[in-house]
């Protein structure tokens, strides 16, 4: 056995046996380390967002009540606006809304950590049988808000004021979401396709509402990424080169 | 445990209603800083008033006189308009619901309110403000209504809280121009 070395190569084997399970040991050790690494990350997050989302998203905001006049001009008080006059007004919104989203979004570790507080809420509520429009806005970004409303709509007054609380202490409450029935690269239809001015059914819903009860419209806004404006651009080409809308959403074309 | 601890801390300066027990009357505790200060301070021998010698030449002990103790006046005063003021803005709109409530209601509301009031204090007087445990005591405290919305809860103890970090600043700010 000796003569012919089979002690030596049986030896070198076992070296490398030894070798394959050390790393395999130190490959199993780094996995669970990453895992454990990440799932301590997550649970801090959760904490820091539980605590920083409660606190930005409450206290650091200011409300901003703005009132409007119903007519522009003299000549709408008598048979109220034409549609020309109706697309310009609603025209400022779309210029408003588009320097909105035109923000850069808030990124980077603190906002992974701790969460984004870039939204802003704009609320059509009625209180006390009127119907009012409110603004909430963080507090860095309150000059720029009220800068953007001043330009889109000049003769808008805006005050900020208390929050308010639409809520009966004995009553019930009853909330829906509304969200888009297709995939969010389609377009909606805008103002420039209607015969009328939306915000008039809005407002009719609105004035029906008993004295004791209250309702409000709430628009949560923010700005996106830029990789959620390229998905819809990417559709909208995958189509023209002559994509199905499935495989245009999926961006990839069906094997047969 | 923690909270109480500093309340005892905060506590240090005592109000005139604080002061019932011992019998001081308000007159008495209107001395002024100047003079207490003076009358307290080692140099113009401020504990020299506790062991006098007499003129047999006996040490003769003494009991600290009413000037000889030192009482912050003004700071008293500021945080009891900041706590009149705190109680003012949780009193605000729950009228209707208090009346509504049985007297043991009632008195569990009031006394469970008095209690808030003290330790959304003890909580302002500390360099930082948490807004969070102001808001968390508010909440816990309007709980106590029977069959509250638990979304005009939320909302009134936010509205709450905002009015009482506006007061506090205004507070902070009177009391910087005072100075």
């Amino acid at each position: 056995m000796f003569q012919f070395g089979l002690q030596a190569e049986a030896e070198v084997v076992q070296v490398s046996a030894s070798n394959d399970l050390f790393l395999a040991k130190m490959i199993l050790i780094g996995v669970g380390l990453l895992l454990l690494t990440t799932a301590i990350l997550w649970v801090v997050r959760v904490l820091l967002r539980d605590f920083y989302i409660d606190k930005r998203g409450m206290f650091q905001r200011a409300t901003l009540l703005i009132t409007l006049p119903k007519f522009r001009r003299q000549e709408e008080t008598e048979r109220g606006p034409s549609k020309d006059q109706v697309t310009e007004a609603i025209a400022a919104a779309e210029t408003f809304f588009a320097a909105l989203g035109s923000m850069r979004a808030e990124y980077g570790l603190k906002t992974w950590l701790l969460g984004r507080s870039d939204e802003f809420s704009f609320e059509i509520v009625v209180e006390d049988k009127l119907i009012k429009f409110y603004v909430t806005t963080p507090l860095q970004h309150r000059d720029f808000m009220e800068q953007q409303l001043s330009a889109a709509y000049p003769d808008a007054f805006i005050e900020e004021v208390e929050d308010y609380n639409l809520f009966n202490p004995q009553g019930v409450t009853l909330g829906s979401y509304v969200e888009f029935r297709r995939d969010s690269a389609f377009p909606i239809k805008t103002y420039r396709k209607l015969d009328k001015d939306p915000l008039n059914s809005l407002t009719n819903v609105l004035t029906k509402i008993g004295d004791e009860d209250g309702a409000a419209f709430q628009f949560m806004v923010r700005s996106s990424y830029a990789k959620w404006r390229k998905k819809g651009v990417a559709v909208a080409g995958r189509i023209q080169k002559g994509m199905t809308i499935e495989e245009a959403l999926k961006g990839k074309r069906k094997v047969e | 445990m923690a909270t109480d601890q500093r309340k005892n801390k905060t506590e240090a300066p005592k109000t005139p209603e604080s002061f019932e027990g011992s019998g001081l009357t308000p007159e008495a505790l209107k001395v002024p800083e100047a003079q207490v200060e003076s009358l307290a301070t080692p140099e113009t021998g401020g504990e020299s008033h506790e062991e006098q010698e007499g003129e047999s030449g006996e040490s003769v002990q003494v009991e600290p006189s009413l000037a000889s103790i030192p009482i912050p006046i003004a700071a008293p005063q500021q945080k009891d308009r900041l706590e009149k003021e705190i109680e003012s803005v949780l009193e605000q709109d729950l009228t209707d619901m208090y009346l509504s409530m049985t007297p043991v209601q009632q008195m569990e509301f009031k006394v469970k309110g008095e209690e808030t009031v003290s330790k959304i204090r003890v909580l302002l007087s500390a360099g930082k403000i948490n807004a969070k445990k102001i808001f968390l005591l508010i909440r816990e405290w309007l709980k106590i209504i029977p069959g509250v919305n638990k979304f005009f809860l939320e909302q009134e103890a936010k509205i709450k809280t905002d009015k009482i970090l506006l007061v506090t600043k205004e507070e902070q700010k009177r009391g910087e121009l005072e100075l």
